[in-house]
């Protein structure tokens, strides 16, 4: 399914893209790093759940259209009723 | 580069505390339901990234947060308890006052009706000139019908109807706390909850109506020329803005 997209959703994503990225490495890293056990397993559990949401997002970026005209029709003003029987 | 465990430890909690921010914004922002959706998902399993790699920091001895300092908790504590009493009987009248059941008179329930760039409250009388002869006022006293029966009993009442009507509602006068009277205690710039005089039964000898008079003094000094003026004075006043 396509998905509409807004101008704002589409920075949004790519910058949740960058960081997801940034972080697989990272965390990657630090799971090769370090000595101590629990530390490398959390390390490991935590770059797989961004490796996740990483193709979650390029699963959207992907899947997604540049959205419809995004208006709502607007009731055109009107004054209340206070206002109106007291204009004299 | 060498890092320890506890740096890298602590650059993990770190870079995972400031990717929540960035997905709490996400949320925010997101219009597309599917993609919300996602991303709140994403956020819980965030908040359970960074709780895991808080519980190895702590069992490590590495996440030291101060304790909280046990004067400034007790300060805190009574200040919110002394300021929720206060809210409660807040919110207690304004419920009232949205509920309409009680106390009929109080002035949250008040509406305001605009006349040329005046608020006033919505009780008729003195105020207002007295007159109803004009177009204008009678437009006006069409308009606050429904409600002046209510409140008063006959849309142009006697003084002495009036009089009656006010010192039998329990909650009109004798029952305002002069606080509740602070927000509105503006005399001829509108919001007329306090106006002196017919409005109030005329009666000026109720120890929270002398109270009411010399919080306003000041200001109906400047307006009226005096704090109690008689109601000739008044309505010079009245017509002459007009």
């Amino acid at each position: 399914m396509q998905e509409n997209l807004t101008e704002r959703e589409l920075l949004v994503l790519q910058d949740q893209i960058m960081q997801e990225m940034c972080m697989i490495t990272k965390f990657s890293n630090y799971a090769e790093m370090t000595s101590d056990p629990e530390l490398k397993n959390v390390c490991r559990q935590v770059a797989q759940k961004h490796q996740n949401h990483y193709n979650t997002l390029i699963r959207h970026l992907n899947s997604a259209r540049a959205a419809q005209t995004f208006t709502t029709t607007q009731p055109a003003y009107t004054a209340t009723q206070a206002q109106y029987n007291y204009q004299f | 580069m060498f890092f320890q465990d506890r740096d890298i430890a602590l650059d993990c909690i770190n870079s995972q505390k400031l990717l929540n921010n960035t997905y709490t914004y996400a949320v925010s922002e997101a219009s597309n339901a599917s993609i919300r959706n996602d991303m709140v998902s994403i956020l819980n399993d965030e908040f359970n990234n960074q709780y895991m790699i808080f519980e190895v920091m702590n069992r490590r001895g590495w996440y030291k947060p101060f304790a909280a300092n046990q004067q400034d908790l007790n300060n805190a504590k009574n200040d919110v308890n002394n300021l929720n009493n206060q809210m409660q009987s807040v919110w207690k009248n304004m419920s009232q006052g949205m509920q309409g059941i009680s106390n009929q008179y109080s002035f949250t329930q008040t509406p305001t009706y605009q006349y040329g760039n005046q608020t006033y409250g919505d009780r008729p009388g003195q105020d207002w000139g007295g007159a109803t002869n004009s177009s204008v006022e009678k437009a006006m006293w069409s308009n606050i019908g429904n409600y002046a029966n209510q409140e008063i009993g006959s849309v142009n009442p006697s003084p002495s109807e009036k009089n009656a009507n006010l010192t039998g509602s329990a909650g009109y006068a004798a029952n305002q706390s002069q606080s509740q009277y602070g927000a509105s205690q503006t005399y001829r710039t509108q919001n007329y909850g306090d106006r002196p005089g017919q409005d109030w039964g005329g009666a000026t000898n109720s120890n929270v109506e002398k109270a009411m008079w010399s919080n306003i003094g000041n200001y109906a000094n400047q307006e009226v020329g005096s704090a109690n003026p008689s109601p000739s004075e008044r309505n010079a006043n009245l017509n002459n803005q007009r």
